[in-house]
């Protein structure tokens, strides 16, 4: 199952509501414990007045005799929530106040506040001894009265609190919306783009805290927008170089048809000829890419070669096209020995002396030595050269820098492929007195002591 | 038709060369933006082309934009666009630019030759295919001439030159003309060449169809009597 992301604004809205509402609660709990203990001092004040104002009716008309007295009690409005017990010296009692117990509502000699369960209802009782001890009296209330008092009052006080505690939480919910904002509707715009547009995003709206989040955005954008531009580039010249030799090879095959006479068809089946050998050497030279691209070379495993005969045989199988073309290939490799690939690197290396060859007006020179930073190989040549433009696409796939009809633009891209797969870096230099193209390949110091 | 191929690429260049002057047309060959710009664009109105068979992937250059700087000069020369750009908002870009058809490769040599026929066809305002000169019928889609019922066998060059009258019909093409027209760039023509296939074309015709015009040229007798 998949989990949800946790979402930033109900995190905030549940957080702050949630602190709220437990504050409200602490308080609560706070105001009730306070009330209780300030309505129980209250209900004692009022016990003891009760207790006070029996004994002055006690004392008015039952006063006679020494030993008992008679007692006709009023009728307190104020108390009917008050219980009282009137009772002699021998602690019998004497009277009692209606729904007051039957039961004695303190203990014998007990004075003051204390509290007792009698006939099952449990109070809060004082207790007033009067007359040389003669009389004593009970006052009591019911302790579930107390409570309710409390609660009643206690619950009116808290009202307001959840009035209060509610809108803050509408408000917190407003508030996170609102500061949030910014971040949706960012990501709204980031989410309703049309997929091929990598256009930037405007950032400008954004809060200061995410303006970094936008500007890596934009630049995110910026990369892909130009892997895209290359990536259909490169399209495009792969259809260009991968069909016109198969288009070739259909004009000439039917220009072989469409002659009348044997010396125009012969000719037109020798071009067709040449066509496929062409088209092979295309095809070969992909699916040697496609190898490299799939494969990585085990660098430790690799055989020792000496880079002086590798670069020899290179030169040797060069050599006659540098004469073809009245050129002076030179070479200058001093003895070195690496861990590489005795299958690719010399197809590098030929391609790029092949490439210098085609272009030079009289000297192509390969040199390789081995210094700080590796072994320095360089092809250069005194031909044209190449504009910074050419050079910055050089090593793309399919990629043709001039009318060089012979090749399809992968040389390069494959020189750099198996450089790369080599530890090595390539790049271009300058070239011969001042002209011409110099290519510079680094190889990792692999050099080993036999 | 005397045409311009621009094609970087030196098999498909060479058998499109071979192909369109097996149909009879006289090619100029380039291969780069540059060589084609002096070629048609920079000598302006005075080009003699026909029609233009353009590339899109030059090495210096992109053929759409030789195309437009052709037609901001005001260069109406038809032009059929040939490329291995297949994508449709390349069509697209392409005809816009200004090219009159467009045709993705691999390229079929006939069907490369029927388009620039048609280009021939809107270019002249004709509506049949086949050109109709008194009794004289040319049909340059089956390179078939008829005359009064009876097909005649001509050579691809004598068709060449019967076509090149007969497409401006009633107007003198002197011999250079009809050279360019012919030939292109091919140096070495013999001199007396287009005489030789004059001389052919009357004993095919009749003696009367093609008249000289002493020290102008020669145009289509059977119009100029109309």
């Amino acid at each position: 199952m998949k989990r949800r992301p946790w979402s930033l604004r109900n995190r905030l809205i549940v957080l702050l509501a949630g602190l709220a509402f437990i504050a409200w609660g602490a308080s609560s709990v706070w105001l009730y414990r306070t009330a209780e203990k300030q309505a129980g001092e209250l209900f004692d004040a009022a016990l003891i007045e009760a207790a006070n104002a029996v004994f002055a009716a006690v004392a008015h008309e039952g006063l006679g005799k020494d030993d008992d007295f008679e007692f006709e009690p009023e009728e307190h409005a104020h108390v009917e929530r008050l219980v009282y017990q009137l009772l002699d010296r021998r602690g019998r009692i004497v009277y009692f106040s209606p729904g007051a117990p039957r039961e004695a509502l303190a203990a014998a000699g007990a004075r003051g506040f204390s509290e007792r369960v009698a006939d099952g209802v449990a109070y809060r009782v004082y207790t007033l001894r009067a007359l040389n001890e003669r009389a004593a009296i009970h006052v009591g209330q019911r302790l579930s009265d107390r409570a309710a008092l409390v609660r009643t009052m206690v619950l009116q006080l808290l009202l307001p609190g959840v009035v209060v505690v509610l809108l803050l939480a509408l408000g917190v919910w407003f508030i996170v919306r609102r500061v949030t904002l910014p971040v949706i509707s960012f990501s709204q715009a980031i989410d309703a783009r049309a997929p091929a547009d990598s256009g930037p995003v405007v950032v400008d709206n954004l809060p200061q805290e995410l303006q970094p989040v936008g500007r890596a955005v934009n630049g995110l954008l910026e990369r892909v927008e130009i892997a895209l531009v290359r990536e259909k580039t490169l399209t495009a010249d792969a259809a260009h170089e991968l069909r016109t030799p198969l288009a070739a090879l259909r004009a000439q095959a039917q220009v072989a048809l469409r002659a009348r006479e044997d010396t125009e068809r012969s000719e037109a089946l020798q071009a067709l000829i040449g066509g496929v050998d062409r088209a092979t050497r295309l095809v070969e030279t992909v699916l040697t890419l496609a190898r490299l691209d799939a494969g990585s070379i085990d660098r430790a495993n690799l055989p020792v070669v000496s880079l002086r005969s590798m670069a020899g045989e290179v030169v040797a199988g060069l050599g006659a096209a540098a004469r073809a073309r009245g050129l002076q290939l030179e070479m200058n490799v001093s003895e070195i020995a690496l861990r590489a690939d005795s299958d690719s690197l010399p197809v590098a290396l030929r391609n790029v002396c092949d490439n210098a060859i085609r272009h030079a007006t009289s000297r192509v020179q390969l040199e390789a030595c081995v210094a700080a930073r590796g072994i320095v190989i360089t092809v250069r040549d005194d031909g044209p050269g190449m504009t910074a433009e050419q050079q910055s696409r050089a090593f793309d796939r399919f990629y043709r820098g001039t009318s060089d009809s012979a090749g399809a633009g992968l040389g390069l891209a494959l020189v750099k492929r198996v450089i790369e797969l080599h530890g090595g870096s390539v790049r271009f230099s300058a070239g011969l007195n001042g002209r011409g193209l110099g290519v510079e390949i680094v190889l990792p110091d692999a050099a080993v002591n036999p | 038709m005397r045409l311009l191929l621009v094609e970087d690429d030196s098999m498909l260049g060479a058998a499109l060369k071979a192909g369109l002057q097996q149909d009879g047309h006289a090619v100029d060959w380039v291969r780069t933006a540059d060589e084609a710009d002096t070629a048609w664009i920079a000598v302006g109105k005075a080009a003699a082309y026909d029609a233009v068979v353009l590339d899109l992937g030059l090495p210096d250059g992109s053929g759409i934009d030789l195309l437009r700087r052709a037609r901001q000069r005001r260069i109406a020369t038809p032009v059929l666009i040939a490329t291995a750009r297949d994508r449709v908002a390349d069509r697209i870009a392409g005809l816009d630019a200004g090219a009159d058809d467009y045709m993705v490769k691999p390229i079929d040599l006939d069907e490369l030759a029927a388009r620039l026929r048609a280009i021939e066809r809107r270019v002249i305002g004709r509506v049949e295919s086949a050109i109709v000169i008194g009794e004289i019928a040319i049909d340059p889609a089956t390179r078939s001439v008829v005359r009064a019922g009876q097909p005649l066998d001509l050579t691809a060059r004598e068709l060449a030159v019967l076509l090149a009258l007969a497409k401006r019909p009633g107007v003198t093409l002197s011999r250079d003309q009809l050279i360019e027209a012919l030939y292109g760039w091919e140096g070495s023509i013999e001199s007396n060449a287009i005489d030789v296939h004059i001389h052919h074309l009357r004993r095919k015709l009749g003696a009367d169809v093609i008249e000289t015009q002493r020290g102008l040229g020669w145009r289509l007798a059977a119009v100029a009597d109309r």
